[in-house]
């Protein structure tokens, strides 16, 4: 076809999205460029959205549950964002508690059976 | 465990208070840090670096200030709540402390007098409990029925007694009644208004014991009725404080009858069975006894059996200061998405007993309550409070433990005066006040929040204890609305659990799908409802993405990757041909689908008008019938052109339209087809569309054209399926057509539309679409692949002026 002058779709965008492996480089230049710093700055004085974090427990790795929430949480936060508004997102952690002692005791539990 | 530190190191009590909370923070932040990470993955834009935590000094500090006004307004007083102790250890002991193992209970069958009802079958009747705890029936103020459950009224001999209809036979049995008639059957409900005596009455047990509905009452062991203690159980607890009744100290330190409790006062509970069934059986309320083998809590360390005992507890009590009122009135005022939120919550406020907020352990924010010896009451003064607060600012609140009191006091009270707590505050009231320490302290933050956003249990805990806090303090709610979702579930709808082996994790969906893919699930999903997940569901998740990305992938293609900015306001609408210009109202509408399913937070409808516009508007219609002036015209044909003008509109509209959701992908098409520039699609607006651009006349005209299209793709489909012709440029179509529609297609070009090589239209005579399609006659253009009369070259007389 090519002698025939066609004009074919030509693109670097592969059909292959390979997220896996993509998503961490686009990761870190949003880091490197300092991206929600920039968002700030380029918003200040606009109508404020601020969507406040429920802080979860501070243990164990995230389930689907957190992952479900904190998602939902930044596509509203973006959403807000791009309607011309100044969309603060403030994460945060809750730590003091029970779940914390109780790991910390069966730490010492465990440290007592060994020095019997 | 750390009483156990604390014993061999008796003289330095504070030190392994200060090395486990040490060990606690670490704890914390080291998930912090991992937490982190993880959120960050899932493509979550927000103030990572400067995150809050409620272990930090200034949180703590103003944790304090948030209870000191509670204190000072007078709304926070001491009660009693029963909590499991151990009466060897002399200590409560927190549920992962305790073991359950077996135990034999002594079991009886108590009854209590009806004294005052609304039912005459209920006169001169007794009602029959069932117990393991005999020593606690001193202690009962109440009785518990469901109001669902069916009683029956049973003649003995001497008596007539009340028991579930179910359980009559274990009842005859276990009393060895032999001898009985059932007089009556009726619902539980009736049992409302009705009081009766304590089975001491004539000891001096002379109070009303009144007969309270409640749904933990069960059929599965006993009579259908509970006898409450509310100083001995959770559940008598809160159904008692739900009316009104509250818990007293009847059970000491050690384990005795205090001297609330008449004529047993000093009688160690674990001994006291004996002396009450006996007391029982003088007072002619005891109608069977025996021995129960059945699990029972006990305490880890010394393997003693536990008590359920009400000891002093700090309350925010819901009437004194109208919380309960102000808490309603703010439920009014909030916006809920779904609505149902509402009611929800607001069930939960009408009912709740007063908020117990202190705890018997370490890690947490000390109460910051001082108890005058005397007078037995808490010191209220504004000064200590700031005091301890500043403390706490500067070095965190460690120091309650160990250091002097005076420090805290300062100098205006004797600490030989006064009794220092030792309990801590509960967690919801330290995530409670975030809104004070974050929204309130943070100038880019502000109060109340626009929105909180938690899976739809908040409604118990943080939603919760939020507004609460907030209402005490700032007689409002720390939010403008609320936003709650379903839990995730596995694909048929069953809760994940390691025993069913149905979870996925976020980290396996990362590494097989990546986040994008998630997040398009989190998009699409009705979170009003519980949300189904599963490898399936990820896969028509990433079919749907990978059709989004080929939208993508033509534009970008046909673009040459090189993206060229449009100033919409300057299209010239008037000089597209209708194709774009119908396109352009569908971006109208799109944009208006949009707006609208924002406002109420309707992602997944969003979601749905967005993959249909990709794969029903775009690829299979206008991609489809422009494939072949993108391909095969000339680069400087105007149709051309304004077809490449509005795969620039609708690449603009759809990488912002997706951004929120589709945040990796659309970032990197953003890199990619603008490479110049250094910004990310994140820190854009959402388009605005021209209102010039709706025009519902030509979407009516296109509607019925439409129409016409798909007969004609169905009637090619057919010739297509029977081989008698292969793509549809070789086909030829006659077709016939009403006369709206044989209007309407005159000023089309048809042959364009259908993706076809030859149409004839006649008029219909019979007012109905009538489509034949044969295979085209004449030769195959060799560069666009029509089927035309003549060529050239092997060429059509387009595709021959190509140079």
């Amino acid at each position: 076809m090519a002698e025939n002058n066609l004009n074919l779709p030509k693109t670097a965008f592969s059909m292959k999205a390979n997220l896996p492996s993509k998503e961490p480089q686009i990761l870190e230049s949003w880091d490197k460029n300092k991206l929600y710093e920039k968002l700030r700055k380029k918003s200040a004085g606009k109508k404020k959205f601020v969507l406040h974090d429920g802080p979860p427990y501070a243990n164990g790795h995230i389930h689907m549950g957190t992952a479900l929430n904190k998602i939902l949480k930044d596509i509203v936060t973006k959403f807000h964002q791009m309607s011309d508004q100044d969309s603060i997102y403030v994460p945060g952690w809750d730590c003091h508690g029970l779940p914390i002692e109780w790991k910390i005791e069966e730490e010492y539990k465990k440290k007592e059976k060994k020095q019997r | 465990m750390r009483k156990s530190i604390k014993k061999k190191k008796k003289n330095k009590d504070e030190v392994p208070t200060k090395e486990f909370r040490k060990e606690c923070r670490e704890f914390a932040e080291k998930w912090i840090g991992i937490h982190k990470k993880e959120f960050k993955r899932l493509g979550v834009i927000g103030d990572w670096e400067n995150y809050y935590s409620t272990m930090s000094f200034d949180a703590e500090a103003q944790i304090v200030r948030e209870l000191g006004k509670f204190l000072l307004e007078g709304s926070l007083y001491r009660g009693f709540k029963p909590v499991l102790w151990s009466t060897v250890e002399k200590t409560a002991l927190a549920d992962a402390e305790v073991e359950y193992k077996d135990h034999k209970s002594n079991t009886i069958y108590s009854t209590f007098q009806v004294n005052k009802t609304d039912k005459d079958f209920l006169q001169n009747t007794s009602i029959v409990i069932w117990t393991t705890t005999p020593w606690t029936i001193p202690a009962n103020k109440a009785l518990a029925y469901n109001k669902d459950i069916n009683y029956s009224v049973l003649e003995l001999d001497d008596k007539k007694i009340v028991v579930a209809e179910k359980l009559i036979n274990s009842v005859i049995k276990d009393c060895g009644l032999s001898k009985f008639k059932i007089i009556k059957s009726f619902k539980g409900e009736v049992f409302k208004n009705t009081i009766c005596s304590h089975p001491f009455k004539n000891l001096g047990y002379n109070f009303e014991v009144p007969m309270l509905e409640a749904n933990f009452v069960t059929l599965e062991q006993g009579t259908g009725i509970v006898h409450c203690a509310p100083s001995h159980g959770p559940d008598d607890f809160n159904l008692c404080l739900k009316n009104g009744m509250k818990a007293i100290e009847t059970v000491n330190n050690d384990g005795k009858y205090t001297k609330n409790i008449a004529v047993f006062e000093g009688i160690h509970v674990f001994k006291a069975d004996e002396v009450i069934i006996k007391n029982l059986q003088e007072q002619k309320n005891l109608l069977g006894s025996g021995t129960l083998v059945h699990s029972y809590p006990h305490s880890w360390r010394s393997k003693a059996p536990l008590v359920h005992r009400a000891t002093p507890q700090w309350f925010i009590s819901m009437e004194s200061h109208k919380l309960r009122k102000k808490a309603l009135e703010s439920i009014d005022n909030t916006i809920f998405y779904p609505e149902k939120g509402k009611e929800r919550i607001r069930a939960m406020i009408e009912s709740r007993p007063d908020w117990c907020i202190s705890r018997q352990r370490s890690w947490g924010v000390p109460l910051p309550i001082f108890v005058n010896k005397k007078t037995n009451e808490p010191l209220k003064d504004p000064e200590v409070v700031e005091n301890i607060a500043k403390i706490y600012e500067k070095e965190g609140s460690d120091c309650w433990f160990y250091d002097d009191p005076q420090r805290f006091l300062g100098k205006k009270y004797k600490k030989e005066d006064y009794i220092k707590s030792t309990d801590i505050v509960e967690v919801w009231f330290d995530s409670g006040s975030t809104h004070s320490f974050v929204l309130e302290k943070r100038k880019d933050l502000k109060w109340p929040a626009s929105m909180y956003l938690e899976g739809s249990d908040q409604h118990r805990g943080w939603f919760h204890s939020s507004l609460l806090e907030s209402c005490g303090t700032r007689g409002r709610a720390p939010f403008e609305s609320i936003l709650s979702h379903g839990f995730v579930v596995d694909g048929k709808g069953m809760k994940m659990s390691k025993s069913s082996g149905n979870i996925i994790s976020p980290d396996e969906i990362l590494k097989k799908y990546g986040a994008d893919i998630l997040r398009l699930w989190v998009a699409s999903s009705d979170y009003a409802e519980d949300l189904r997940i599963d490898l399936s569901i990820l896969d028509q998740h990433a079919e749907s993405y990978r059709k989004i990305r080929n939208t993508f992938r033509f534009i970008l293609g046909n673009l040459r990757d090189e993206y060229k900015s449009k100033d919409f306001k300057k299209i010239n609408y008037k000089e597209l041909p209708e194709l774009e210009q119908l396109i352009l109202h569908k971006l109208y509408l799109l944009n208006n689908e949009i707006k609208n399913n924002l406002k109420k937070y309707n992602f997944h409808k969003l979601q749905k008008h967005l993959l249909n516009f990709c794969s029903l508007d775009l690829s299979s219609f206008y991609f489809d019938i422009r494939k072949d002036i993108l391909y095969c015209d000339d680069l400087n044909s105007k149709k051309r052109k304004f077809c490449v003008d509005l795969l620039n509109i609708i690449l603009e509209c759809l990488i912002k339209w997706y951004a929120p959701v589709l945040s990796f992908t659309t970032e990197e098409i953003n890199e990619l087809a603008q490479k110049n520039k250094k910004t990310s699609i994140h820190e854009e607006n959402f388009p605005e569309i021209p209102k010039s651009w709706e025009n519902k006349k030509l979407f009516e005209k296109w509607e019925k054209l439409l129409k016409v299209r798909q007969q004609v793709n169905v009637a090619i489909e057919e010739k297509r399926s029977e081989k008698i012709i292969g793509s549809s440029l070789e086909a030829d179509v006659e077709i016939e057509l009403p006369k709206t529609e044989f209007d309407l297609l005159k000023g089309i070009d048809a042959q364009e539309l259908f993706i076809i090589s030859n149409v004839v239209q006649n008029l219909s005579k019979k007012n109905e679409i009538l489509v034949s399609v044969k295979k085209a006659k004449g030769t195959k253009c060799s560069r666009c692949w029509k089927i035309v009369q003549e060529v050239k070259d092997g060429k059509c007389s387009r595709c021959l002026k190509i140079k």
